[in-house]
């Protein structure tokens, strides 16, 4: 399977999994963003839609606004979101970077860690 | 289709002094002066300063070549492996603590003070106060209230300008005290400069901003401005202090900077000076309790700390956890400091530690240029080896200024142990998490 192909079925997993947990849709509480996912080494983008905390869509493409944007190699953001990799040790050694607000960085940690704890 | 976070770079110099400018600073000051008297001491700011332009151009160079939000951590590990980079953060950890501890302590006596002739308050101890202080910013942080960037360049512009205001106030108006010109000495030169290490803590601490710059020159012209910002106020405002107030009188309080105020105009300078003390310890504890707390977390997250310090309020978002640990820490410190009045101790100790992390951070930068000469770098420290080696020799050096007597004994005990208590934890961290099939750093 392509790299992309794979990140695409690792974030609808991931999509379904957050939709299903009672305690991540309380977490995400009207929280709406859209969450851009830049693979550093295909060049391809793709969005995570959060609307009111449910997942809505994940499109394999840049969906403005650009309100969070997670940037990494695809086997890394891939890792991630399988939960294979701790996203707070890939940031720490610059393999994974953020850009959005502080909380919402949280916020994201604290979702792949309930989910995959 | 950007996300609008692009810091400018009159804001990264703003966070780079506002983060340096703290009412411990003011009392650091003081320990300056009393190395080497009022007639040298601007000179032994100023000789702190041009170091740590050395050290600014250092952490530019290196968060060029990795412009991560790892900081620190991430230059540390790619030079010496993860044990020194881990090591490294468990002591900048300390530092923060220690400068904390003396933060809370001399904020709590400044509100004791302040509020000495008021009814009921006017009876609230030390303690009392320097609790409410630290109770204050946990619940600050923990509720997430982050200043913003524009507050910020107000507020480290006000305190910047009320700093220079008081010491051209005391340099030009005020009636200068008879004191006998100290010799100038080597030795008390040094650990002036060592003292005066203090003054500038913090400027590097918006490295982890890195991946937010406008410029990616900008971080690396941030810091020695901040610097530079930095030497004229302290070095202005050192001077100014010896000239108007016998040094004697300003070592024995805690709040030396109220006796300058108020020496040089009343009731409305001891106000002025608490309104800038007030301003400091928030603007510098705010983001100092703020930032070393998501390192805490983050190192608890990634595996390198307990589990319990990576638990996040689920209704702020913030790590509450490591918040209440660095909470208890301080307080515990403070309290201490408190009984025993030894305020010098964590001032010291937080300056040795920064003079160490600097000669760390200068031996990065040769290391790298030679086992990595191919790194893409945006900024190249000027100078060549010979200027940042010569910094770092000097900044171990300074670290070593800080311990020697008269400081008190306290000081290289505990950081002695903070260094053997680090090294040891990160050694045992390290081996487990290769045992344990972590993924080795890129």
């Amino acid at each position: 399977m392509a790299p992309g192909d794979e990140l695409k079925a690792a974030l609808e997993e991931f999509a379904a999994r957050a939709n299903e947990n009672t305690a991540v849709r309380k977490m995400l509480k009207e929280w709406t963003r859209n969450i851009h996912l830049d693979v550093a080494d295909t060049g391809e983008t793709f969005t995570l839609v959060v609307e009111n905390g449910r997942v809505t869509a994940v499109l394999p493409a840049a969906q403005p606004p650009k309100d969070i944007a997670l940037m990494a190699p695809a086997d890394t953001l891939i890792g991630i979101f399988r939960g294979r990799l701790n996203p707070m040790a890939e940031f720490s050694a610059g393999r994974l970077k953020f850009v959005g607000s502080a909380k919402d960085e949280m916020r994201l940690d604290a979702v792949v860690d309930v989910i995959w704890k | 289709m950007e996300l609008k976070r692009a810091l400018r770079l009159r804001a990264l110099v703003a966070s780079a002094a506002g983060l340096a400018v703290a009412s411990s600073s003011l009392v650091a000051a003081v320990q300056v002066l009393a190395a080497i008297g009022t007639q040298w001491a601007w000179l032994a700011v100023a000789t702190a300063g041009m170091l740590c332009v050395v050290a600014a151009w250092s952490f530019g160079e290196l968060a060029g070549a990795f412009p991560t939000a790892g900081g620190v951590q991430v230059y540390m590990r790619e030079a010496f492996g993860p044990t020194m980079a881990l090591t490294v953060t468990l002591m900048y950890v300390l530092l923060a603590m220690a400068a904390g501890a003396a933060e809370a302590y001399i904020f709590g006596s400044v509100l004791a003070n302040s509020f000495a002739s008021v009814p009921i308050l006017g009876h609230v101890p030390v303690v009392l106060w320097v609790t409410a202080s630290l109770t204050f910013f946990l619940v600050v942080n923990i509720r997430g209230v982050e200043v913003a960037g524009r507050v910020q360049e107000v507020l480290t512009s006000t305190m910047v300008a009320a700093i220079v205001l008081t010491a051209a106030g005391a340099l030009f108006l005020g009636h200068p005290v008879s004191a006998a010109a100290k010799p100038f000495s080597v030795v008390a030169f040094v650990r002036a400069v060592a003292y005066a290490v203090y003054l500038y803590i913090g400027f590097e601490w918006i490295t982890p901003l890195a991946e937010e710059v406008q410029d990616r020159l900008d971080l690396p012209r941030a810091m020695p401005a901040a610097v530079g910002v930095l030497a004229v106020s302290y070095g202005l405002f050192t001077g100014a202090m010896g000239r108007v107030v016998p040094i004697a009188s300003l070592l024995a309080s805690p709040t030396p900077y109220l006796i300058v105020g108020e020496t040089l105009a009343g009731k409305v300078g001891f106000w002025l000076l608490v309104g800038i003390s007030a301003l400091a310890t928030f603007t510098s504890f705010n983001a100092g309790m703020m930032g070393y707390s998501r390192i805490v977390y983050a190192m608890a997250r990634e595996g390198s700390l307990p589990r319990f310090l990576g638990k996040i309020h689920l209704r702020y978002f913030t790590p509450w956890s490591a918040l209440s640990t660095m909470f208890a820490i301080e307080l515990a410190l403070s309290v201490a400091v408190v009984y025993t009045h030894a305020f010098t101790v964590p001032i010291l100790l937080a300056a040795a530690i920064e003079a160490l992390i600097y000669a760390l951070a200068a031996a990065a930068v040769l290391k790298l240029r030679r086992t990595r000469p191919t790194l893409a770098r945006p900024f190249r420290a000027p100078g060549g080896d010979l200027v940042i080696a010569a910094a770092g020799f000097l900044f171990a050096l300074l670290a070593l200024g800080t311990l020697w007597p008269p400081a008190p004994t306290a000081v290289p005990m505990l950081l002695a142990v903070g260094l053997a208590l680090a090294f040891a934890y990160a050694r045992y961290v390290s081996s487990w998490q290769q045992k344990t099939g972590a993924r080795p750093p890129s």
